[in-house]
């Protein structure tokens, strides 16, 4: 019996290639890729999120993260702040010097790949702070389609703000109108719909 | 004055209870939880191992409460200044955290996680969790006795509170991200629930591999403030600097209960026994699901165990009455190169083709967080320097670990030979 979940090579694989489109990226931003990819593009993460006081957040993805550096796939460092810390991810050694030979290239669909490119697309120039307001507005708008709800535009920036007080309420008001032209967030009212 | 009642814990000592909790234990939904294994069928392995979700519970709320009043103790001016505290909404919240612990396992199904396989599928696809039986019976069928008992006059502690708590949801009633901060005592790395199954567990099954220093780990819980990756301020809960040991010691010991009780080879079958006899037992093959709280109520361990005997779960159900299960034929190494994982998976594709169609491929992919030491960073407040880092930084054991993601390959026993034989064909072809 096997699961029709992906295997952890291929979870593995879909993470290296986030790293690979990004060049350099930090654990915030890689968890809540992984979100996106999984919630908005439907890939078959199967990864358990929860809502954390930082957003939507997953012990899974870290666990893949640990595998991928454990197989040289992925490199992690940590580094410290005046106020606080943070890790950068990049790839790893080359493929032709991986001990196993590259147990990622060429292991994941070409549609994952594409839902990859689409994300880093749209997200590869936002700050990890960006990035947790973007799962958190996602959060909250698949909380509504869960409660069969929609909301209003002020509602949703209300709860947003009730998770992340320090982010700016307007910067919230700009990101969700962009997500909600997208097509990423479809439970909540535009403020231009009659 | 609230009067006070004691039961006794063989891991904890004494806990105590005030009235409202205690008549929140009487309830039928919670008293249930005398007939839910805390292991499942462990027992088949580690015969000790027969302890209940009713006194995990109870411990789960000794510890939180430990936990909380640690942390309020040694970081009281943090928790005001971020999360805008006073003594009062702190007494409240502790209630909260008090119930929450309490209550967190009402929802869980006969024999605890092996059942989770046979819940049913939400609207999205994905499948109900016992989280969502929990805040749906915390809801219905507990919300008189904690909105309307005498004592919660002091409180005005809203069943949906507790219920939010446990989900982690985002929404209103009362969307709050205090208790999203506090929800961290209930399901993290650290968290309540770990820190008493891994003791009781242990005890129960007569092993030492979930023993750890409990006492000095929460007593150097603490709240701090940190800026993660350049975002904004955050409070998180970590451990003082004089504590990373005993964080240290709570990792090892879950790491070594989950490969030798939680992932044990036998264990791990009898889930996938548990599963398909429920599956035989159940009208829909399913579970009831939590808007049908009142039908899942009914499910215990009895009901399964008198289905077991009296012949009405199906030949899985037989082979749990006769101890008669799948056996390993093959297995990976706990941490697998990708090489390794098609190796196992190619295996099981030539047991099935030989035609033994009694076989399970046990795939971690399958596996529930729960079970896997999933990554999740410690953080350590050190004493010189405003910046915490992670546990990994100082543990040596802890940064080498990685998540048991180990693939097994099971046979009925009575074409075990013939599994064993095409198993050593295949291994030897490849020399």
């Amino acid at each position: 019996m096997r699961s029709d979940k992906l295997t952890v090579g291929e979870r593995v694989a879909i993470l290296t290639e986030v790293v690979r489109q990004t060049r350099e990226i930090g654990r915030t931003s890689l968890m809540k890729m992984a979100y996106l990819l999984q919630t908005v593009k439907r890939v078959p993460l199967g990864y358990d999120f929860e809502l954390y006081l930082y957003g939507p957040y997953s012990t899974q993805v870290l666990g893949d993260l640990s595998i991928a550096a454990f197989w040289g796939a992925l490199r992690e460092e940590y580094y410290t702040t005046r106020n606080g810390y943070g890790y950068k991810i990049t790839l790893g050694c080359p493929a032709e010097d991986m001990p196993q030979g590259d147990q990622t290239r060429g292991s994941i669909p070409e549609s994952y790949r594409e839902a990859v490119r689409w994300l880093v697309e749209k997200f590869k120039n936002y700050t990890a702070s960006e990035m947790e307001a973007v799962g958190t507005l996602v959060w909250i708008d698949r909380e509504a389609m869960g409660n069969r709800d929609t909301l209003s535009m002020e509602k949703l920036l209300d709860i947003a703000e009730e998770i992340k007080p320090n982010f700016p309420r307007e910067r919230f008001r700009q990101l969700a109108e962009k997500l909600i032209d997208e097509g990423v967030l479809s439970h909540v009212q535009p403020l231009h719909s009659v | 004055m609230e009067r006070k009642y004691e039961i006794r814990c063989p891991i904890h000592g004494f806990i105590e209870l005030n009235e409202w909790e205690r008549d929140m234990i009487n309830q039928p939904a919670f008293q249930r939880l005398r007939r839910i294994r805390q292991l499942g069928l462990t027992d088949y392995v580690y015969p000790g191992a027969m302890h209940t979700r009713f006194e995990h519970s109870l411990g789960v709320m000794h510890v939180a409460t430990r936990m909380y009043d640690s942390i309020v103790a040694r970081s009281a001016e943090v928790l005001k200044a971020e999360l805008g505290y006073n003594d009062d909404g702190l007494r409240r919240d502790r209630m909260i955290v008090r119930l929450a612990a309490l209550l967190h396992d009402v929802g869980h199904a006969p024999l605890s996680h092996a059942a989770e396989e046979i819940m049913p599928t939400k609207p999205d696809g994905t499948r109900y969790k016992h989280e969502d039986y929990t805040a749906a019976i915390i809801r219905q069928e507990l919300r008189e006795v904690i909105e309307d008992h005498p004592i919660n006059a002091n409180y005005d502690i809203r069943a949906d509170d507790i219920a939010q708590i446990i989900e982690g949801r985002a929404a209103p009633p009362r969307a709050s991200r205090r208790l999203l901060f506090w929800r961290r005592i209930l399901a993290s790395q650290l968290d309540a629930d770990r820190m008493d199954y891994l003791l009781r567990d242990s005890y129960h099954a007569g092993v030492r591999y979930g023993v750890y220093d409990i006492d000095r780990l929460i007593n150097c819980l603490c709240a701090f403030a940190v800026e993660v990756e350049g975002d904004e301020r955050k409070v998180v809960i970590g451990i003082s600097e004089d504590g990373w040991h005993a964080a240290e010691s709570l990792i090892l010991a879950r790491y070594y209960m989950f490969t030798q009780i939680y992932y044990h080879k036998t264990r791990r079958i009898y889930d996938y026994h548990i599963a398909e006899a429920m599956r035989s037992a159940l009208p829909q093959q399913s579970l009831p699901p939590p808007r049908k709280i009142q039908q899942f109520l009914m499910y215990d361990d009895s009901w399964f165990l008198n289905k077991v005997n009296s012949g009405r779960a199906g030949p899985h159900g037989k082979r749990i009455k006769r101890r008669n299960h799948y056996r390993l034929v093959y297995a990976t190494s706990e941490t697998p190169t990708e090489e390794e994982i098609q190796r196992a998976m190619l295996l099981y594709e030539r047991v099935r083709q030989a035609g033994i169609d009694e076989v399970y491929f046990d795939s971690p992919e399958g596996t529930k967080s729960w079970y896997n030491p999933d990554r999740e960073e410690i953080l350590i407040c050190r004493q010189f320097d405003a910046s915490p880092v992670p546990l990994d930084y100082y543990s040596h054991p802890v940064r080498g670990m990685q998540g048991i993601h180990q693939y097994r390959l099971y046979v009925a026993p009575e074409v075990r030979n013939e599994a064993e034989q095409i198993v050593r064909e295949a291994t030897d072809a490849k020399r």
